[in-house]
């Protein structure tokens, strides 16, 4: 087996064991080209379905091609599409230049996200973080539990020998299941080559930039590129020394942004 | 295609006591072989306070709590690529109370390196960390005599202390590789040879890790596939799960234990078509020529060389929860996907892992970091081999409520 078949099989597993041991499981899919290789994932452990539904969380502020991205495969891939948005806090006028940034990811991501797993009562979420994202995301396990209010208690994660993993969520808390934890981003982008996974065209380059990392509009911007397809971005990752999250406003605001916003309930 | 990426990566864990440099070595190696995002190096400069060093160890130490106290809480994992391979490697807590991260984190490693302070020599944790390692059969351990700045580049210092070390490891069984002399801080040793110790005329760090063997596979074993569980595709029931050990084939004739049930694997699927056969480690979908109830946690084996099964077990065990474990308790035991209950019969042979020589023979109790010989008696049979054969039958862990508090090894 080379790496990506390594890396493959084993997030095969950890998907079908979230299956089996959990009662209501679910998987954010942010249209981004890693929780895109989850679902990828997805289909190939349950032989071309996913047997459970597929939850976005909408800020409204995505970009236009995010959307049309997901209506398209949400019908090509027969999906249980649910859509979350925080109606109240959009209701209000919530915005990232309305409030501060780290409020509105808050409100339209963390609180979204707790009304829909109120509302359809999932005790697992397969997400795709992976530990090469950031500091703070190295440190996670791949069955990692959040409480009622989302928190996660990183001072005393659970013990997680070999492959097995926390099997029970409490009443009303949940596991955050991360399959890809273990890949690279270099990984992931010669995954989608290998398999011909379908990526949003704001990862190439127009006009000498492109995106590394896809969010809300107003709060990513693209970083220096020539890369244009997929060939193109594996080379430049192979030389380049810029961070992924580089263009994401919201880990700049101070060092401990991102475990601020993980410690309540962020991804 | 051989371009880089396309061999499984090497996974390797930095242990050792707390404050003997382990986050500082992992930062420093990063550092001199260029591997640092600038993003990152940015970040790390400004967070170094105006005057000092660079502080190397919030390369991998992220949380806020990590920086403020400057001590690793929990394991992380970098990315690595050095000498045209690929290392995972493993930063671990040094702490006592970590000491659960610090297990989560050496539990898949191919290698070790054990990082030792040239002034303190061996203590507590190193100890405990040594003792994680025999107990979870790491053969490929580099004792790592760091902080030789600190001593003057003393050659005695380090032959007492590097002596200490193997005669530790030698202990539980580890031939250790040589062991390297090192200042993670001034970058003796690291990435090149250091001109300060003219007496060492072995490899430094990055050279040493060149030795590290490639991963085994664990193919050419008797066969095992674990099943997760049922799933109909088109009306046709399919068993999901991963080949533990060996090579499955299609058409084989296979015994489903624990219940020693003769059956055939009709088929190996995956998605976008059938497959001849599967190795160790290939998550894959079977199709059986009788269909069976209560799938998960069937063990399917090659019947000319079955596992043992049965209801009484003894392991040894590392205790991973502040809550003890008591003698009489029931509890949860798995082996791969099977899980039954069971009750703890004996508590044996139990020490603390930082000190191997205090043994109970007989105790009530293990507590948080103990290690003990046990016996278990299951409500039904288990199916498992000696750990020495098989690296997924021979691992077992304890949990109560889905949640994991133990984990060992079966000796022979």
């Amino acid at each position: 087996m080379d790496k990506l078949d390594q890396l493959e099989n084993r997030s095969l597993y950890i998907i079908r064991e979230a299956y089996f041991r959990y009662r209501s499981i679910s998987i954010l899919w942010s249209m981004g080209k890693d929780s895109t290789a989850v679902l990828w994932l997805c289909r190939k452990a349950f032989f071309g379905q996913v047997p459970f539904p597929v939850l976005h969380i909408d800020t409204s502020f995505k970009f236009q091609r995010i959307y049309e991205f997901r209506d398209y495969f949400a019908k090509e891939w027969e999906l249980d599409l649910r859509i979350a948005r925080n109606k109240e806090a959009l209701a209000r006028g919530m915005s990232c230049q309305t409030g501060k940034r780290l409020e509105c990811c808050n409100q339209l991501k963390t609180e979204a996200l707790k009304q829909a797993i109120a509302e359809y009562r999932f005790d697992a979420l397969l997400v795709g973080i992976r530990r090469d994202e950031h500091g703070i995301r190295a440190k996670e396990r791949h069955f990692s539990p959040r409480d009622q209010d989302f928190h996660w208690d990183y001072m005393n994660q659970p013990a997680e020998p070999w492959d097995a993993f926390k099997t029970r969520s409490e009443e009303r808390t949940h596991v955050r299941v991360h399959p890809l934890l273990d890949w690279t981003e270099l990984d992931v982008w010669q995954y989608v080559r290998r398999e011909e996974i379908p990526v949003i065209d704001l990862y190439f380059a127009r006009f000498g930039k492109r995106y590394r990392s896809i969010g809300c509009e107003p709060c990513c911007s693209p970083v220096e590129s020539t890369a244009e397809n997929v060939d193109e971005i594996i080379e430049e990752l192979l030389t380049s020394k810029v961070a992924e999250r580089a263009g994401r406003a919201q880990d700049k605001e101070d060092p401990n942004a991102m475990q601020n916003l993980r410690a309540f309930g962020y991804l | 295609m051989t371009q880089p990426g396309s061999a499984p990566p090497v996974r390797l864990v930095i242990v050792g006591h707390v404050d003997h440099g382990k986050s500082t070595l992992i930062g420093r190696l990063l550092y001199d072989t260029d591997s640092v995002p600038e993003g990152i190096l940015d970040r790390v400069r400004e967070a170094s306070r105006e005057g000092e060093d660079l502080q190397f160890e919030f390369i991998t130490d992220h949380l806020a709590e990590e920086r403020r106290d400057a001590k690793t809480i929990d394991t992380t994992q970098v990315f690595f690529h050095g000498g045209g391979r690929h290392y995972v490697i493993i930063d671990t807590p040094g702490h006592a109370e970590f000491i659960k991260n610090m297990f989560t984190g050496a539990s898949r490693a191919d290698a070790a390196l054990v990082v030792v302070d040239a002034a303190e020599g061996v203590r507590k944790q190193t100890l405990a960390h040594c003792n994680v390692l025999g107990l979870l059969g790491i053969r490929y351990v580099v004792p790592m005599v760091n902080k030789m700045d600190k001593v003057g580049y003393s050659r005695e210092q380090f032959e007492e202390v590097a002596g200490a070390v193997e005669a530790r490891l030698k202990e539980l069984g580890i031939e250790p590789q040589p062991a390297v002399p090192l200042s993670a801080l001034r970058g003796d040793n690291v990435v090149e040879r250091s001109a300060q110790m003219p007496w060492y005329s072995g490899p430094a760090l990055l050279e040493a890790l060149a030795g590290i063997p490639d991963p085994a596979s664990p193919a050419e074993q008797p066969m095992r596939f674990a099943v997760q569980g049922a799933f109909d595709v088109d009306g046709r029931r399919m068993y999901l799960g991963r080949v533990e050990a060996g090579t499955l084939r299609a058409p084989q004739a296979v015994r489903l234990m624990p219940g020693e049930t003769e059956n055939t694997v009709e088929a190996i699927e995956v998605f976008g078509g059938g497959r001849a056969s599967a190795r160790a480690g290939e998550s894959i979908g079977i199709a059986l020529a009788q269909p069976i109830e209560h799938a998960r946690g069937v063990v399917l084996c090659d019947p000319a060389v079955p596992p043992a099964h049965s209801t009484a077990l003894t392991g040894r065990l590392f205790w991973l929860s502040d809550e003890p474990l008591r003698l009489g308790e029931s509890l949860e035991v798995r082996i791969v996907t099977q899980e039954v209950g069971a009750q703890v019969e004996r508590i044996g042979q139990s020490f603390h892992s930082s000190a191997p020589e205090r043994v109970r023979p007989e105790a009530e109790r293990l507590a948080y970091g103990e290690i003990g010989l046990v016996d278990l008696a299951m409500d039904s049979p288990l199916v498992y081999e000696p750990f020495s054969r098989d690296n997924a039958l021979g691992t077992f862990v304890l949990a109560r409520e889905g949640n994991v508090v133990g984990a060992g090894t079966l000796p022979e």
